[in-house]
């Protein structure tokens, strides 16, 4: 199968702790997007990431901050 | 089996704890060992009981519930990261060794000051004398939040008080009242909460933790693997992690979390109530018995559901024995690691039988107690 690289949506957590609180969050309130490990062109020291096709972004950021949820940094990248 | 040792450990849980245990062992990955979902099952359980908790205890944050093994380690942790020498700290002769034994070791090795409280014959604490402990050097409180030998409950939001007015920290040991007794960090200043999982909580032994109000800060306890920021040289300095190192025991949490959910259903309220009501009734029937002693059990805050006693001048081992032998009655005599309240009780020789309840037993086991115990006294 050919894998071909499409924009996605990151959003990076201080601590694990951080990503599963938005887990959680997710699968209560059905916002889009998954736990992935963090990309490597990203510096998150805890090694999770939320991860959803961009077209998502305003849906993942206003669920960030609709329901307070702790995050680093918001970021676009090309991912396989 | 009738069991009363409920202060030791719960015997009777609600059925959905050995259910979670169960399906956790067959379920689980490691809590932060992957993106796979058998690990993010595991992390979002024990995310999940951290808030459960820090609901439960009007913590902060969930992020602010560290897990430990038992109260015990939990306990070490805040008085072996707190406390160096030229410290002060007090606690009073209600605590259990899980308190004192880590302060004496303090006392003994770093030249800690420790002052402790005295009880009374009746087990209360006079709150005037325990502010005039306080020096300049006081770092820290570490005291229990109800007597493990009598069940007396201190007034813990007073202390707390006192403490901060002297600029110190307090850490209550809630090992009998997790669970059994409303708790409110935020309402009663309480810096730190050092919890056991496996009484009233319900869960499962081997659980167990701390509550850290905002601000709070512990120096690491132990270093190691955290499944996250493996780059770092040292342990991470957020919470939870910077007091938590090596795989979580996810299993016994998930245990935990359908027990703290079990009481969030009921109500802490409600099943302390049914637990008063017990206590109450054996106390009375043991009261009416010829030649028993009752120690304590009646602070003006409240009580758990302990009835501590003796019988006569019976040692305690010799009426705990009978009432497993001959009446299948499981109880705890001796000195419930308690050693400086059996001396302020006059028990340090005799020790006492400890009947404890839970909300699972019922008035007619109570009752057949009341019997054991008249028969054991008339013999």
């Amino acid at each position: 199968m050919q894998r071909t690289k499409t924009p996605k949506v990151i959003v990076t957590f201080s601590s694990l702790s951080d990503a599963l609180a938005v887990e959680d969050s997710a699968k209560e309130h059905g916002f889009a997007g998954r736990i992935i490990p963090v990309p490597s062109e990203l510096d998150a020291g805890c090694g999770f990431a939320w991860a959803a096709d961009v077209e998502k972004r305003a849906e993942i950021e206003g669920a960030l901050e609709a329901y307070g949820l702790d995050h680093e940094g918001v970021f676009v990248l090309d991912m396989y | 089996m009738i069991y009363f040792d409920n202060a030791a450990t719960t015997r009777m849980k609600p059925p959905q704890v050995a259910e979670a245990v169960a399906a956790a062992i067959n379920d689980f990955g490691g809590v932060g060992r992957g993106v796979h979902e058998a690990s993010l099952d595991a992390g979002l359980t024990v995310f999940r009981c951290r808030r459960a908790l820090a609901t439960l205890f009007n913590a902060p944050d969930a992020k602010r519930v560290v897990f430990a093994a038992n109260v015990t380690e939990a306990l070490n942790v805040v008085i072996s990261g707190l406390l160096h020498r030229g410290d002060h700290a007090i606690t009073t002769a209600a605590s259990h060794n899980s308190v004192l034994r880590p302060l004496f070791r303090k006392a003994d090795e770093e030249q800690v000051d420790v002052s402790i409280l005295s009880v009374s014959r009746d087990a209360s604490i006079d709150y005037d004398e325990y502010e005039r402990l306080f020096k300049p050097t006081t770092r820290l409180v570490v005291v229990t939040h109800a007597s493990n030998l009598t069940g007396d409950v201190y007034d813990v939001a007073r202390m707390a008080r006192i403490a901060h007015e002297h600029g110190a920290l307090i850490c209550i040991d809630t090992a009998q009242t997790a669970g059994a007794v409303p708790l409110d960090m935020a309402r009663d200043g309480l810096d730190i909460v050092a919890f056991t999982g496996h009484k009233s909580l319900y869960g499962p032994q081997g659980t167990g933790g701390l509550a850290l109000a905002e601000g709070v800060d512990i120096p690491s306890f132990k270093e190691g693997g955290t499944g996250t920021h493996s780059y770092d040289r040292r342990q991470p300095d957020f919470y939870p992690e910077h007091l938590e190192a090596g795989t979580l025991n996810a299993h016994g949490i998930a245990g935990l979390l359908a027990g703290v959910s079990y009481l969030q259903d009921k109500g802490i309220d409600s099943l302390a109530a049914q637990v008063h009501e017990l206590t109450e009734r054996f106390e009375e029937g043991a009261l009416g018995i010829e030649g028993i002693k009752v120690y304590g059990g009646h602070a003006d805050i409240g009580r758990t559901g302990i009835v501590a006693l003796n019988v006569g001048e019976l040692d305690s081992g010799t009426v705990a024995d009978a009432l497993g032998h001959d009446y299948g009655i499981c109880v705890r005599a001796g000195a419930h690691c308690a050693p400086l309240m059996h001396r302020a009780l006059g028990t340090d020789t005799q020790g006492a039988v400890r009947f404890s309840f839970s909300s699972f037993n019922t008035p007619e086991e109570v009752d057949a107690g009341i019997r054991a115990l008249r028969e054991i006294a008339r013999a």
